[in-house]
């Protein structure tokens, strides 16, 4: 489904932060981990072709080469990756954001059958009843953000979806429902789901299929024993038995 | 005589060969004595367009541009008009009977037949200096709609030149807003060949309320070149918003000067979305005269290809106006290289009993809003023209 094969991901033309990763990611759930500042994020955004990265290298989605896409292309492809700090839009309403997506990826939608299940959605991760008006992402907390991307996940249904760590911010009773649409999406068939955590409660009730861990050498290595994600919880990166 | 071609600058020397009749020459205009007054000023002071306020405002597009007068075109056209209001220089055309039944609550003054009531206006006008002294020395008399008090009344209005040819055309207008009315006026500028000079003045009295939503003309914008300059007087505890829409045109001025006095309300919004060689150049100019009065002035421009914009906005609290609130922001967005804007706010602030604020800005277009949004499958160019659009909200 996703795969990369020796990609290398630079912010300028000095070294690269990340090097030469080959990695697999089928249907199912993976777990992303790494100290801070290894380049996770940089990993996702720069899949999803954020200009600011410079990559060499190859990266597929369905044997189609994910490089040569622009970002939207890549989105419309079916790869999704959620912002751990969504930029605020002035002007923008959530959900006419959400219907302009769906426009571009589907062609014409219903207004009101869209906007139910908007409201739907933001209804059951206790957001504001008027979350579908207020502007996107502003004047929202670090938890209603991430919920908003949640909804964002929810409504465009992906194929690949990377979220950067989408615990952060939210209260128990989010959490819930969070690991729930989760597990809703990821149950669905050829659904993809790459996950940035450290959060051992997420990780468990996910039940991935594959660690990926980003080494402060910048390379990657990957592994379905997911017990080694515990270990790494419980006794840190350098520990001997957080090694794949 | 022939077709005569002549530029702004030119237009003293037409007043020699008698080709315009106007305020100054009409001696039985009502606008004679202002006319005259103006026309006496500015002998002194020069050229209006060599005044240093235009130095952002590309005057020499103005200034070289060429007006045609045809003397033999006398022909008008009001046909399939849309609007209730119709004004040209010197002629208020109503377009529907409705009025006769007294429905829009309010008086329709042609220069004609209303003369003596109009006469009376000139005092609330004075030389400035600016190009709208030229509409008060040249146009052929003034037009005016007084609203009764108490009136709640909703009408359209279109400023446009219906004569046949492609000459520069001048317009005074008085909106007269009485006591504790309600009023609300769609009003649109329309665009046509010939610099086109308004001099427009809305009085809202006492307890009154008049909100206008102001449309530059969409279509012909190559061509238009017009100056609006609009003056407002606040009467104590009246309210007055005014919304600007457009795209600016080959030429255009829009200037705003309110006077508002104790308890007044103003709320002044533009939006302006400006493309190709547009130029539009917009002035706001609150005065607060007295004491707890309120403004907000909001002007936001989008400015793409070679578009430019100038904003200059302005507020005075006098010494004694304490208790305000007065708030300016201008945003540009510019969407091209070749695309400009300046922006200048000019606080004149003389208490310190007030509550003021100011922000003027000049961006491009934000690199992690425009991948935020394609990275959840808009396209670049739809990204930009929603965020174009949210800019504009």
């Amino acid at each position: 489904m996703l795969v990369v094969q020796d990609l290398s991901i630079k912010v300028d033309e000095y070294s690269p932060i990340l090097k030469q990763l080959t990695l697999e990611y089928g249907p199912g759930v993976h777990i992303i981990m790494g100290p801070n500042g290894v380049g996770k994020s940089t990993f996702a955004h720069a899949l999803m072709g954020n200009p600011s990265y410079q990559v060499e290298g190859g990266a597929t989605l369905n044997n189609n080469d994910l490089l040569d896409l622009e970002t939207y292309e890549r989105a419309q492809a079916g790869l999704f990756v959620s912002f751990q700090n969504p930029t605020p839009i002035e002007g923008l309403s959530n959900f006419q954001f959400v219907k302009q997506c769906l426009t571009a990826k589907n062609g014409p939608i219903s207004i009101k059958d869209n906007l139910t299940k908007f409201r739907g959605l933001s209804d059951d991760l206790g957001l504001d009843p008027s979350w579908d008006k207020k502007q996107l992402n502003l004047e929202a907390s670090g938890g209603e953000k991430k919920k908003n991307e949640l909804i964002q996940l929810d409504m465009l249904d992906p194929q690949v979806a990377i979220l950067d760590e989408p615990d952060s911010g939210l209260d128990v009773d989010a959490i819930k429902v969070l690991v729930e649409k989760l597990n809703e999406f990821a149950s669905k068939e050829g659904k993809c789901l790459i996950i940035i955590s450290h959060y051992a409660e997420l990780i468990k009730k996910l039940n991935p299929n594959t660690l990926t861990v980003i080494e402060r050498s910048g390379y990657a290595k990957q592994t379905d024993n997911i017990d080694i994600a515990y270990n790494i919880l419980e006794n840190g990166f350098e520990d001997e038995g957080s090694k794949i | 005589m022939k077709e005569v071609k002549y530029s702004l600058t030119d237009l003293h020397s037409l007043l020699d060969v008698g080709l315009r009749h106007n305020n100054l020459i009409n001696k039985k205009s009502p606008f004679h004595n202002i006319a005259k007054e103006v026309y006496s000023s500015l002998s002194k002071s020069g050229d209006t367009l060599s005044n240093k306020f235009y130095k952002n405002m590309k005057i020499d597009v103005l200034r070289n541009h060429t007006n045609t007068t045809n003397p033999k075109i006398k022909s008008f056209d009001t046909d399939n008009e849309t609007s209730l209001v119709l004004i040209d220089d010197g002629y208020l055309h109503l377009t529907s009977s409705d009025y006769f039944a007294g429905k829009y609550e309010c008086n329709f003054y042609n220069p004609t037949t209303f003369g003596n009531k109009l006469k009376l206006y000139q005092d609330y006008f004075e030389p400035t200096g600016r190009i709208g002294d030229l509409a008060l020395i040249h146009s052929t008399g003034p037009v005016g709609i007084r609203y009764k008090n108490q009136a709640k009344s909703q009408i359209t209005v279109k400023y446009a030149d219906r004569y046949k040819d492609n000459d520069l055309n001048c317009v005074v207008a008085i909106i007269d807003v009485g006591e504790g009315a309600n009023v609300t006026i769609e009003e649109t500028f329309e665009n046509k060949e010939g610099c086109k000079i308004y001099k427009i003045i809305y009085l809202v009295r006492e307890h009154g309320k008049l909100k206008v939503t102001r449309y530059h003309d969409e279509t012909n914008k190559e061509k238009g070149l017009n100056v609006i300059e609009t003056q407002v007087v606040q009467f104590p505890n009246s309210k007055f918003d005014i919304e600007t829409i457009g795209s600016g045109s080959l030429y255009n001025q829009d200037l705003l000067y309110i006077d508002s006095y104790r308890n007044c309300k103003t709320d002044v919004k533009g939006r302006f979305n400006c493309k190709n060689e547009s130029i539009n150049n917009i002035v706001v100019d609150v005065h607060h005269k007295d004491i707890e009065s309120e403004s907000n002035i909001d002007v936001k421009s989008v400015l793409d290809d070679k578009s430019y914009s100038s904003f200059l906005g302005n507020i005075i609290v006098d010494d004694d106006a304490t208790d305000v609130k007065a708030h300016l922001t201008n945003k540009n967005l510019l969407l091209s290289d070749r695309a400009s804007a300046v922006s200048e706010p000019q606080l004149d602030i003389n208490t310190k009993e007030i509550e003021c604020t100011h922000g003027c800005t000049i961006s491009n277009i934000n690199e992690n809003d425009l991948y935020y949004l394609t990275s959840k499958g808009i396209d670049t160019f739809q990204a930009t023209e929603l965020l174009k659009e949210a800019f504009l909200k």
